[in-house]
């Protein structure tokens, strides 16, 4: 009886971890409000990076939808942090005035409903 | 005369322009479209082939994008420390693609492979890279 216990537990336990790891940690929903909303004084995410992040203003402006989530965080990170250089994107996450600046939330959520977008770029396979 | 230097001689007379205009416009208009469409073609032809800018050459591109592979061609490969997904980088345009290599070599962008990487590419192969993945569409 205890073994089927413990045996049950230790599954619960695999399966929530497994979960934790696959299961976007963001708010899909909140993510698009964000990324669509304009701030005053700034601009919208959604201004550069068209339609959900499957287009873009121009070539130097990079798709980013079904990109890896914790790949955008990262990126949003180091933007709003300084130690990725873009004056554009500097500007734009992490301006100390206005509405603009990202919360790790605002990252999150971001990230997650990015990656939920249609793949506008893909894994790289040499041929 | 041959028939070549019948054309020529054609064209260099006076009444040569007006002698082909005279002739477009019996064609049909369908017709007159279709060749309009083979001039402009053979126009932007031309114009593709000569190098505006320091245009990449994929061909180039593929043989130097092999090392890429090694970290981006594996689904769901993470980046050591800290830990997150080696980004996806095929069909992403060639503009970022450009800037992301460059950064890395001038170190606006931080990352030890990367850098390293970057660092051994010229201009050229930078754009030779960046013309090749941005064409690798998802199918």
């Amino acid at each position: 009886m205890r073994l089927q216990t413990l045996a049950t537990a230790t599954l619960a336990l695999f399966a929530g971890s497994v979960l934790a790891v696959g299961a976007p940690k963001g708010d899909i929903a909140a993510g698009q409000q964000r990324f669509e909303a304009t701030p005053e004084g700034g601009q919208s995410c959604a201004s550069c990076h068209l339609e959900g992040g499957t287009k873009s203003i121009d070539g130097n402006t990079p798709l980013l939808a079904g990109q890896y989530a914790d790949y955008l965080e990262k990126a949003l990170k180091d933007y709003r942090s300084g130690a990725r250089v873009n004056v554009l994107m500097n500007a734009q996450v992490s301006a100390t005035e206005g509405a603009n600046k990202l919360t790790d939330a605002d990252i999150q959520n971001i990230a997650a409903y990015l990656a939920s977008q249609p793949q506008a770029i893909h894994i790289y396979k040499s041929r | 005369m041959s028939q070549r230097d019948h054309r020529c001689d054609r064209l260099s007379h006076p009444r040569g322009a007006t002698f082909i205009l005279r002739r477009l416009s019996t064609l049909t208009p369908d017709r007159l479209m279709r060749r309009l469409l083979t001039a402009l073609i053979g126009t932007a032809l031309v114009f593709a082939m000569a190098p505006a800018h320091a245009a990449g050459n994929p061909e180039n591109g593929k043989m130097l994008a092999y090392t890429c592979a090694g970290c981006h061609g594996i689904p769901e490969y993470r980046n050591a420390y800290p830990s997150y997904h080696v980004p996806k980088i095929a069909g992403q345009n060639e503009g970022y693609l450009v800037n992301a290599l460059k950064a890395y070599k001038s170190g606006d962008r931080q990352h030890p492979t990367m850098t390293a990487q970057a660092s051994s590419f010229s201009d050229q192969d930078i754009a030779d890279i960046a013309a090749y993945l941005s064409a690798q569409k998802a199918q």
